[in-house]
């Protein structure tokens, strides 16, 4: 689990970029395998 | 959560045409060409959000800081262009005109010249963009023409990818999707107008002139401005702001400075400017009477919003003193009853900022001041070195100042190292300020 108490500015970024690329990747993902479902 | 909000802000906006995609109910081509298509629907997206992303809108800026703001736009233009590079290559259906019987166009890519040229364009722009970005640093270019360029390029790809996504899209044929193309579009070259045109336009009303500016120590200087008419700033000690001295309101010629001033001290504006290589080493020539326009404030380095912290606890490198000194004026000029405690780093002793100040905030404010140098002149006897792990445990956890509020400005190393021992330390997160405007 994240400490967000113990967490850098600059490791905040990083978590919430890493969070919002996740996300854009599963979209993505779903998109173009959408026709198997 | 407002940092939260912001993220499913910018995912809805991003994955707008995505979806519209999605829902348009095409029969799917094969997954490589879905992929091709939804990556490069996600990557205009981004691009066309990016224009939203500068740091100069204070509705997003106030909730996370401009720098954070900064930071994302440089990191998610990287994302947009690994999607972008990518889009083109992962087409596999044949690029030959769709049979009339194929309306959907599901067995050919478009490849004409008007629908692809756009295409291109885009794509050889935006590499363009982020790697003169990414080297501005080592390329050295003038600010200005950096500024210039990174805008006009922006437009440019922007401009091209929606000619590409209208032209030659599967998706983007749909008169949805196309509108929202456009009216993306009209936004991003709006949110972009509105830092080159409107706000220059207000500013051009609130002139400003140089008062003076003397020296504040090797290197650095301090400039005063003061309003012309009735007008005056309204910031928080802390903030910073954009100047621009002895150009016309419409110049690109204007730099991000901190504010060294209280408000409490009147309308008068004072920064601390250090000569770094630039358009700063003439700040020392520049005469009183100057006119100088202010684009401001920003910036969430302030001590406002934290009434329950028991100490203030200031940690400035060099010229990062500025915002710092601004904070420790007001405090002053409001007589704050809270404790307060600066360590200032500089290489050497001539380096050190309103010397004198400083000594008289320490004697009649009461300011702990720890001054550290890594060159001190024989007989200093003072902290050797830089500011560091073992000068915060001696200071803040055996001083037990765990629960002060902290605030940093320096050099990014500097704040990153810092940042990571005061957590170290045991103080909260959330009991730490700082701006950093590179973090590479």
């Amino acid at each position: 689990m994240i400490d967000l108490e113990r967490s850098t500015a600059a490791r905040r970024i990083r978590l919430a970029l890493g969070l919002i690329l996740a996300l854009l990747c599963l979209a993505l993902a779903g998109f173009a395998l959408r026709g198997f479902f | 959560m407002p940092a939260a909000a912001l993220i499913v802000i910018y995912l809805a906006l991003v994955l707008t045409p995505l979806a519209l995609a999605w829902v348009q109910g095409l029969a799917p081509r094969t997954p490589w060409d879905e992929l091709a298509s939804g990556l490069g629907l996600l990557a205009l997206a981004m691009i066309l959000v990016e224009f939203v992303q500068l740091g100069r809108f204070r509705a997003v800026t106030s909730r996370v800081g401009s720098d954070v703001v900064m930071r994302t736009h440089q990191l998610l233009a990287r994302a947009a262009l690994i999607f972008a590079l990518a889009h083109p290559f992962f087409y596999v259906s044949p690029l030959a005109p769709a049979p009339e019987w194929d309306t959907t166009r599901r067995m050919a890519v478009e490849y004409s010249w008007p629908a692809i040229w756009p295409g291109i364009l885009a794509w050889l722009g935006l590499g363009a963009v982020v790697a003169m970005a990414l080297a501005r640093d080592v390329a050295g270019y003038r600010y200005e023409i950096w500024r210039f360029l990174h805008g006009l390029g922006a437009v440019l790809v922007a401009g091209a990818g929606v000619l590409h996504a209208l032209r030659a899209g599967r998706y983007s044929a749909d008169p949805t999707l196309g509108w929202v193309w456009v009216a993306g579009l009209v936004l991003a070259l709006a949110a972009l107008a509105q830092i080159c045109l409107v706000a220059p336009l207000l500013r051009a009303r609130r002139r400003w002139r140089v008062v003076s500016v003397t020296p504040a120590a090797l290197k650095t200087w301090r400039l005063r401005l003061r309003p012309e008419g009735g007008h005056r700033l309204s910031y928080r000690a802390g903030q910073f702001a954009w100047l621009n001295i002895g150009h016309a309101p419409f110049s690109l010629n204007e730099n991000p400075f901190s504010i060294a001033s209280a408000p409490s001290e009147g309308p008068e504006l004072e920064f601390i400017i250090k000569e770094l290589g630039d358009f700063t080493d003439h700040i020392g020539q520049i005469a009183p009477g100057t006119r100088a326009y202010v684009e401001g404030p920003h910036g969430h380095l302030t001590v406002e919003g934290h009434a329950d912290a028991p100490g203030i606890a200031l940690i400035a490198g060099g010229v990062g003193i500025a915002p710092l000194l601004g904070i420790l004026r007001e405090l002053a000029a409001t007589n704050d009853p809270r404790p307060t405690l600066l360590i200032y780093g500089n290489r050497e002793e001539s380096q050190i900022v309103c010397a004198d100040e400083l000594q008289s905030l320490a004697r009649d404010h009461g300011t702990e001041i720890l001054h550290v140098l890594s060159e001190p002149p024989e007989g200093w006897q003072g902290p050797r070195g830089l500011i560091d792990a073992d000068v915060l445990r001696r200071h803040v956890a055996e001083a037990g100042r765990r629960d002060w509020l902290f605030v940093l400005c320096g050099p990014p190393p500097m704040l990153r190292m810092l940042e990571a021992a005061l957590i170290e330390t045991g103080v909260p997160a959330h009991r730490i300020l700082s701006e950093q405007f590179v973090y590479d």
